[in-house]
């Protein structure tokens, strides 16, 4: 694989990339990083680029699996437990998240790590569940069962949410 | 047909296609939703604005550097080359005005390229075997260096069993 078609057909996806260590890292300082030590790593590796299928799929597995151990090295404090529910906000958090956009944001990036990153792949990437499931090591119907657990959980959230602004304006 | 709150209801299952949830998206993009569903349009609006969040790193550059780094090599050649070239001409070229071309030494002026050229050669022999000699003592230096290798080893050992007997200790 010569520079024009690294630039092409890899670095074309920076932006999926980011999003995607985006996702998982929780970071955008990170997810750059992640970004450009990818990049540099498959640069390394064009000679053997060539006889990938599905680069796309390849790409943004590699990313995924750099996201994950450096999630799994740093032992990150801030990094929220994989299974972590979430929470009412507190009246400061409240103010914080006055947009409702923001607060959806933070709803599902409380979900666990797969089911972000199977939500965003399928909501945002727009992919095929096909090609999640390559990304992703899971079959069709694990990507499937995935993304109905994230899609309910987060309409749940938003149902509960509606209820507690509409209880609010009530007292009031 | 399928109304909205039964592709809304597909979508949370997870049973619908890429063309059912274009459907949907443009339906909460569109700005005429029923009340119902009004809830929803954050999601939907959430997905859209995420799709925007690009890299800001100029990663272009990545390949770019890279591939004029593996052709340095060339265009150091071809850039030598061309010096070489003029160097040439100019040697060429100056035979013709040999008459107005002198070099002075020590004081002499001194009209013999071959003498001129013998003169440098010789200097420049001089010049470096005391280049080597001086370098000795750098060698020796770098030899005493090695063999302090172990010592330094024996100091970070040293500190790596302080840290263990903090860590007991506490």
């Amino acid at each position: 694989m010569n520079s024009q078609q690294f630039n092409s057909q890899i670095l074309a996806l920076s932006d999926k990339m980011f999003r995607l260590a985006k996702s998982i890292l929780r970071s955008s300082e990170a997810a750059e990083d992640a970004v450009q030590e990818l990049s540099m790593k498959l640069w390394e590796k064009r000679n053997k680029l060539d006889d990938v299928e599905n680069m796309q799929a390849f790409t943004l597995r590699a990313m995924r699996n750099l996201c994950l151990d450096t999630i799994r090295q740093r032992h990150d404090e801030d990094e929220l437990p994989a299974e972590m529910e979430f929470v009412e906000p507190n009246p400061y958090e409240q103010v914080e998240q006055s947009d409702l956009a923001a607060r959806v944001r933070e709803m599902i990036d409380r979900l666990p790590e797969l089911q972000r990153t199977i939500i965003r792949m399928r909501d945002v990437e727009g992919m095929e569940l096909s090609e999640i499931a390559l990304i992703t090591s899971l079959t069709e119907n694990a990507v499937s069962v995935n993304l109905s657990r994230a899609r309910q959980k987060i309409r749940e959230k938003i149902i509960y949410e509606q209820k507690r602004v509409e209880e609010t304006v009530w007292k009031r | 047909m399928e109304t909205m709150s039964d592709l809304l209801e597909k979508y949370f299952k997870g049973e619908t296609s890429l063309a059912e949830e274009q459907v949907l998206k443009n339906y909460f993009l569109s700005g005429q939703i029923s009340a119902e569903h009004e809830l929803y349009k954050a999601l939907f609006d959430t997905f859209e604005e995420e799709k925007q969040n690009n890299a800001t790193a100029p990663l272009k550059m990545v390949a770019d550097k890279q591939s004029s780094g593996k052709h340095i090599w060339i265009k150091t050649l071809s850039y030598s080359g061309i010096a070489a070239a003029l160097i040439l001409a100019l040697w060429v070229i100056q035979p013709a005005k040999q008459s107005d071309t002198f070099a002075i030494i020590s004081g002499r002026k001194i009209e013999s390229p071959e003498y001129a050229q013998k003169y440098a050669v010789a200097k420049m022999t001089k010049v470096n075997s005391m280049l080597r000699s001086s370098m000795k003592p750098m060698r020796s230096f770098s030899t005493v260096k090695k063999g302090l290798e172990p010592l330094r080893k024996i100091s970070e050992t040293k500190e790596k069993i302080e840290d263990i007997k903090n860590k007991v200790q506490f």
